[in-house]
């Protein structure tokens, strides 16, 4: 709950009140999208629903426009912002795998407690077995300890790496984003509809 | 094709080009004369003579010192790995190739504190970071590091430590007459890097 907490405006035992807060309106958005639905979450894949895409490209574009709005306007200090680092090796596996399990399961591991929450089973089973491979995770953690530490980056951003301003970036980002959005739409136009 | 869509996607790109002029209208990144005067007021510009004789006795690598008195008292003497830059050649290219090294603590000094004030002043309002002053100047030096004065003999240990080591450095520093008591232990040279901001932590 930055920059309230970090800073000591507020004391850091009230992080998990605002963590469960923020959980539960997060969790009210993404089923009030439909996301608790696997087959919509799976439309992706199959080409006849594209609102994961949608929901979540345009919710990034809004977050990075507005956060270099408070920045370029003097509100927020962009440097405290924290920036995961990048592992590039292990991050593509970990993709993969990610992308594999979203395809099987039909949820990713937010919606899938979204779906647990209104009693949707496939959600329930989902949410157990993602438990069960965390602790298969931790349990084998020290045999790809090495790969998982492979590779890193430090604390990039594509537009560093590439050389040119946020600006130009964020612009090229919102093409990108409309483009994605309007090519979608065809493809879901030309793919059979699904009932779900 | 809605026309909702089309006016969304035309507020996303007008959101995304006002970012490209808000970001030229930036970068006038001059310091508020408040954030100047809280700095002014507190000390961490300060870098102690015993510290500084410290870290380049150890080799300390991120030391970069900057002499702003004239070249002629700088030809005279001058601390070793020392930069002269007078403070009327602040604002040149040199300057700024060299402040803008990174890894590198730079320090200020001048025979007292006020010519190292004003380029400290000057520099931190030019944007530059991680810059520092040699509290007392090279006056101060030369009283504590290179002709230390031993403490009264009712003075703590402390005190009479930080003499030897004053008495060792000012061998190192002046290539060593003998003025050193050679039955005092050997002192343990210590030296502590800064510690490291912890980055922020976070995320998803």
């Amino acid at each position: 709950m930055g920059p309230l907490i970090p800073l000591g405006i507020i004391d850091s035992s009230w992080n998990n009140v605002f963590a469960i807060l923020i959980g539960i309106a997060f969790g009210f958005i993404l089923e009030s999208s439909g996301f608790s639905s696997s087959r919509k979450l799976a439309g992706v894949f199959y080409g006849y629903d594209f609102t994961v895409l949608k929901v979540f490209f345009s919710a990034a574009i809004t977050a990075a426009i507005g956060l270099y709005y408070f920045y370029f306007l003097g509100w927020i200090d962009i440097t405290m912002i924290y920036v995961n680092p990048t592992y590039l090796g292990s991050a593509i596996v970990g993709g993969i795998i990610m992308g594999l399990g979203f395809i099987m399961g039909g949820y990713c591991p937010g919606t899938s407690y979204c779906g647990a929450a209104i009693g949707k089973i496939d959600a329930i089973v989902y949410s157990v077995a993602m438990m069960a491979g965390i602790f298969l995770f931790s349990e084998f953690y020290p045999f790809f300890e090495d790969f998982y530490n492979s590779g890193s980056l430090g604390n990039v951003t594509v537009y560093d790496t590439l050389g040119i301003s946020v600006s130009l970036f964020m612009i090229i980002l919102i093409v990108i984003a409309l483009v994605a959005f309007y090519v979608t739409s065809l493809i879901q136009k030309k793919v059979k509809k699904v009932e779900y | 094709m809605n026309k909702t869509y089309i006016l969304l996607a035309g507020v996303l790109i007008i959101l995304g080009l006002g970012l490209f002029v808000l970001e030229a209208r930036e970068h006038t990144d001059v310091i508020a004369p408040e954030t100047l005067l809280t700095d002014l007021d507190e000390n961490t510009r300060y870098v102690f003579s015993d510290e500084l004789a410290r870290r380049i006795i150890e080799g300390d690598p991120s030391v970069q010192l900057i002499d702003v008195r004239d070249p002629y008292d700088f030809m005279d003497f001058s601390l070793p790995g020392a930069e002269n830059i007078p403070i009327s050649d602040l604002c040149t290219e040199m300057t700024d190739e060299l402040l803008t090294v990174p890894g590198k603590d730079f320090i200020f000094y001048s025979t007292g504190d006020v010519d190292a004030n004003k380029a400290w002043m000057i520099s931190q309002r030019l944007g530059y970071s991680r810059l520092y002053i040699l509290k007392g100047g090279l006056n101060n030096w030369v009283k504590t590091i290179i002709k230390p004065q031993p403490p009264a003999e009712s003075q703590p240990s402390e005190a009479f430590d930080l003499y030897q080591f004053r008495l060792g450095a000012s061998q190192y520093f002046t290539g060593g007459n003998n003025t050193v008591i050679t039955d005092a232990p050997a002192m343990e040279i210590k030296f502590e890097r800064k510690k490291k901001k912890a980055a922020v932590e976070g995320g998803c």
